[in-house]
């Protein structure tokens, strides 16, 4: 890139006649240090080279009179002038850095981070042709999308669809949040783990450091660890053939490690931390036991297509392939580009990891906006200079300067301004960048800059040719007669483009407000909705394995010892996890599946919803007095109550009905609860149960702790843990604080947006400053005149001001009903959101009126209390 | 005689110019004269220098056959002319003269 843009820069200025050999020296040069450094590093070199070429012996004839002397005597007065002219207008030119700055170092960092979401996914080998298999089904009579798909489908694609070259599947170790990986006094605690096939790495072709990119998954209980990760246990040896425990809910098993990817520098959906063989027990012995073509959508099938093979197509016959086999493929499956994962879906857990294109296409909006307000300012301040100007120019166009000349003038001068914002920018950028790091998790080290400034150059000069250009043919197009005649020069033409460029800014301004009001007050309605049951003091408690979870009873008991927990209950799902078992329920044996409904089952103990504190409406909770309870007892809430057509009285003590791997089983409903909020607020409240099963596979312990002292109940708790399981780290979390983990995506949106509403209107008040200077120079006769006729300062103040609040007015009416569109479109993700009001309309204005006015009468007071004789005098 | 002046790093250029004989083209010289002298010579500065001296004679240029290390451009021989050869003798001669006038006090002075 880098070299390419030399190369060009290089075949412009160089004679003709001395190119082809020079260039061929340069590339030889190229080639010998190529050998020797990073391509980056040559591409460096070979700019070096070409910048040192550029001399008047080199140059073609075209050029030479930059080195004229005659021309050069110009180009110095020029420089000399510019730099007078930012000297003397101290304010102006700072104020105009500043604004520049801004633009620039916003629009680097949007772009850093847009570059980075856009490089997931893009570096498998053959990517276009990588799709994830989905599946299309309904569930409660609404069509949903799975991203996951049968455990039998791989096989079967691969046999009958000869244009499937290779597939492969991957399980995470499903509902787990943690893996505990031991190495022998060595514990270290991991989320993204997955089970895969032996050809994972044949697809997706991590670079590997150790051992054989075909075979390492091939045996049972073999593992291979991320660079990442490999590094935190072993430094920087060979760990291949040494022995890992992992602990999960699972179990605990022993692994070897048979290789080591290089998972550094590669940003991908997956992101895997470790990847077993899917032949290593548990939940892998399930998958290879397993050929269902229908239902079981648990695992993810990968399939790599032939070249030319048209992907919907092929992804349409699925359906009817199953259907030679199955009876009924209820499901239809489709593809999705590995390289659109990232952005365009939810990441293997269901959680969102982050990746959203719409977020990327608003950032590029507001990046774009920022720069233009900032151009925008830079072109009215340059205008509003041109009476002090005018004076040069009519001098300059007098000894027979061309208006070509004065463009080139003045578009140097903004170059000059340009360059110091650079300066500036680079400077922020690299004071900014840990900040940027910590808010993205994305780090960017001091190189990663330097490479970029090949980038930021572009920016700048972008910058000064969008923002010089108009000032310069305005200033260069100002009448000879006029401008020594002494008449101001105000043609109605640029007064127009001015008024334009404001009422944009107003627009761009207004926007951006009611964008950040409208996430500030959603993401306050979250923190504040009633999610129907109790969130806060509630510690959840990892149970992390078997060992601890058949222990259950004996945990609750020591905890429940300690003064400050008041209760305690296990639970396999908390109510910030989204319950990933369900089961199709019907009210009686004999209705057919269609009329069934799909219940979310989470297993849980006695007194959970006690803890929880959910409201119950009819019936009662588990008992733990009676022994019955513990099998096919179960409290469903009401929104199953309405899906199954029944009411809160009449499904009490009633059955209802599911299939289970030996046949029909009857479930008695003994108690219904309230629609709680077991998910997050973008989806509404699902059919839900709470069921009782022997021998309680709850992954987790939810106790309520006392407000008061809680860090004293909480070192406690975890000195109990550790004299119980010495071997397991402690570890819990606030309930409150993983729900709101749920909205970090939207909070982190909330926040970008405050952000950059900040820098946008701190630009806006910049450029109204600059466009009431300008107004007010121009109007100082009128001014004056005003006065001696007897006019007030408030007669003046009011007769300015409604210029601009016309301008501000026109602003609201494109703005606010636009923001108000997007912004609804955004509410619309959640499922329980708030609906704009007239508040979000007037508030933005009147932030808008009431800071522009501020900035309009600061200038217009001094100019207001001028003395007419001052100004007159000279006429 | 001014006409034959040349500065030190035209001279260098023009010798290792001399020395490469048939083989001196841009590449070429740029890495003889950065192997013998251990300092790093720019493309543009040499280009320029030779350039300089064909205009002024001391040089004659000769388009050569492309290579693919060159990505196929082809390479610019130059050649010392006689012209040249005189410029360089004379240079020689000059400082010669010079060394062969330090008085003997001088050139046997120690580090101590």
């Amino acid at each position: 890139m880098i070299k390419r843009f030399a190369d060009i820069f290089f075949r412009w200025y160089c004679r003709k006649d001395y190119y082809p050999d020079i260039r061929g020296d340069l590339e030889e040069n190229y080639l010998k240090h190529r050998k020797k450094y990073s391509k980056r590093f040559s591409d460096l070199l070979f700019l070096k080279e070409v910048f040192m070429l550029f001399r008047p012996s080199i140059i073609q004839p075209g050029l030479n009179f930059l080195f004229s002397t005659n021309q050069s005597a110009m180009l110095k007065n020029y420089i000399k002038i510019a730099f007078r002219n930012l000297q003397r207008q101290k304010a102006y030119t700072a104020v105009n850095v500043l604004g520049l700055s801004i633009g620039i170092t916003s629009l680097f960092f949007i772009l850093i981070f847009i570059e980075s979401e856009l490089s997931y996914d893009k570096h498998h080998k053959d990517g276009d042709r990588l799709y994830r298999v989905s599946t299309h089904g309904t569930v409660n009579g609404e069509s949903v999308t799975m991203i996951t798909s049968p455990p039998g489908l791989k096989d079967r694609v691969l046999a009958d669809m000869p244009e499937i070259e290779a597939s492969t599947r991957i399980v995470s170790f499903l509902g787990i949040s943690k893996n505990i990986m031991r190495l022998d006094d060595k514990t270290i605690t991991e989320t993204r783990g997955y089970l895969a096939d032996p050809n994972f790495f044949e697809i997706f072709n991590y670079p590997i450091l150790y051992g054989s990119r075909q075979s390492m998954l091939e045996q049972p209980q073999s593992l291979v660890l991320s660079k990442t990760l490999a590094d935190k246990l072993f430094k920087e040896t060979d760990p291949t053939g040494t022995t890992i425990t992992v602990v999960n809910d699972y179990g605990t098993s022993d692994y070897a490690v048979t290789g080591v990817y290089d998972d550094r520098d590669i940003n991908s959906h997956l992101n895997p931390a470790f990847v077993c063989s899917m032949n290593s027990g548990a939940i892998g012995k399930y998958v290879f036991g397993n050929d269902r073509l229908v239902g079981n959508n648990f695992l993810f099938t990968y399939v790599k297509l032939r070249p030319g093979t048209n992907a919907t197509e092929s992804a349409n016959k699925i359906q009817g392939l199953i259907g030679n086999h199955v009876e009924n493929p209820e499901n239809a499956h489709g593809y999705v580009p590995v390289a659109d994962i990232y952005l365009h879906s939810s990441s293997p857990n269901g959680e969102n990891i982050g990746g959203d294109i719409r977020y990327i296409y608003i950032l590029i909006t507001i990046a774009i906006l920022i720069l233009a307000i900032a151009c925008i300012n830079f072109a009215n301040m340059a205008t509003a200079q041109a009476s002090k100007r005018a004076k040069e120019i009519g001098v300059r166009k007098t000894f027979g300067a061309l208006n070509r000349m004065i463009v080139m003038q003045f578009l140097g001068e903004s170059l000059a301004i340009t360059l110091l914002s650079l300066i500036v920018s680079i400077a922020a950028i690299f004071l900014l960048a840990p900040s940027y790091a910590s808010f993205t998790g994305k780090e960017i080290h001091a190189l990663l800059i330097l490479e970029k400034v090949g980038f930021l150059i572009a920016i700048g000069l972008l910058t000064s040719l969008l923002a010089g250009s108009y000032p310069s043919f305005y200033l260069s197009s100002l009448k000879l007669k006029n401008i020594l005649g002494g008449r101001s020069s105000n043609s109605t033409g640029s007064f127009i483009v001015r008024k334009v460029l404001v009422v944009f800014q107003f627009v761009v301004g207004i926007l951006l407000i009611v964008g950040s009001m409208t996430t500030a007050k959603q993401l306050n309605f979250i923190q504040s909705k009633p999610l129907g049951f109790n969130s806060t003091n509630q510690l959840v408690i990892p149970l992390q394995s078997e060992e601890v979870i058949t222990q259950l009873t004996k945990v609750k008991s020591t905890f429940l010892n300690i003064p400050g927990v008041h209760a305690g209950a296990g639970t396999t799902y908390t109510p910030a996890q989204f319950v990933l078992s369900d089961n199709l329920f019907r009210a009686s044996p004999s209705q057919p599946d269609e009329e069934g409904i799909i219940i979310r089952q989470n297993d849980v103990d006695f007194g959970l919803i006690e803890v929880l504190g959910i409201e119950v409406v009819a019936g009662r909770t588990f008992d733990e007095n009676i022994s019955a309870e513990v099998d096919r007892s179960i409290v469903v809430n009401e929104a199953a109550v309405r899906a199954l057509g029944l009411t809160n009285e009449s499904i009490l003590n009633r059955d209802i009905y599911t299939e289970e791997r030996d046949g029909v089983v009857a479930y008695n409903v003994i108690g219904v609860v309230s629609d709680f909020h077991s998910r997050s607020l973008h989806r509404p409240i699902d059919p839900y149960l709470f069921a009782m099963r022997p021998g309680n596979n709850v992954s987790s312990v939810i106790v309520k702790i006392d407000a008061d002292n809680y860090q004293r109940t909480i070192s406690a708790l975890e000195n109990r843990w550790d004299s119980l399981f010495p071997t397991l780290p402690f570890e819990f979390y606030f309930l409150d604080q993983q729900l709101m983990a749920q909205y970090e995506s939207d909070q982190k949106f909330g926040q970008i947006i405050n952000l950059f509403t900040t820098v946008a209107l701190m630009l806006c008040l910049i450029g109204i400053f600059g466009l009431t200077s300008f107004t007010v120079q121009q109007s100082l006769k009128e001014i004056s005149i005003r006065k001696v006729l007897g006019a007030s300062i408030s007669n003046i103040y009011s007769s300015f001001a409604l210029k601009f609040l016309l301008l501000v007015g026109i602003a609201a009416l494109i703005s606010v009903p636009i923001g108000m569109i997007v912004m609804n479109r955004w509410l619309e993700l959640f499922a329980y959101h708030i609906t704009l009001g007239i508040s979000t309309a007037l508030i933005p204005i009147l932030i808008i009126i009431t800071s522009s006015l501020a900035v309009i009468s600061y200038k217009l007071f001094f100019a207001a209390r001028v003395n007419p004789t001052v100004i007159l005098r000279g006429d | 005689m001014k006409k034959f002046q040349l500065g030190e790093f035209e001279e260098i250029v023009l010798l290792t110019v001399a020395v490469l004989d048939q083989d001196a083209y841009g590449f070429g010289i740029k890495e003889e004269i950065e192997s013998r002298q251990e300092r790093s010579v720019s493309i543009g500065a040499l280009q320029s220098a030779l350039r300089r001296m064909e205009k002024k004679g001391y040089l004659t240029s000769q388009k050569g056959e492309g290579s693919t290390k060159r990505g196929g451009r082809p390479k610019l021989y130059f050649r010392i002319t006689a012209h040249g050869m005189k410029a360089l003798d004379y240079n020689k001669n000059m400082r010669l003269d010079l060394w062969n006038s330090i008085p003997k006090s001088v050139s046997n002075l120690s580090y101590d």
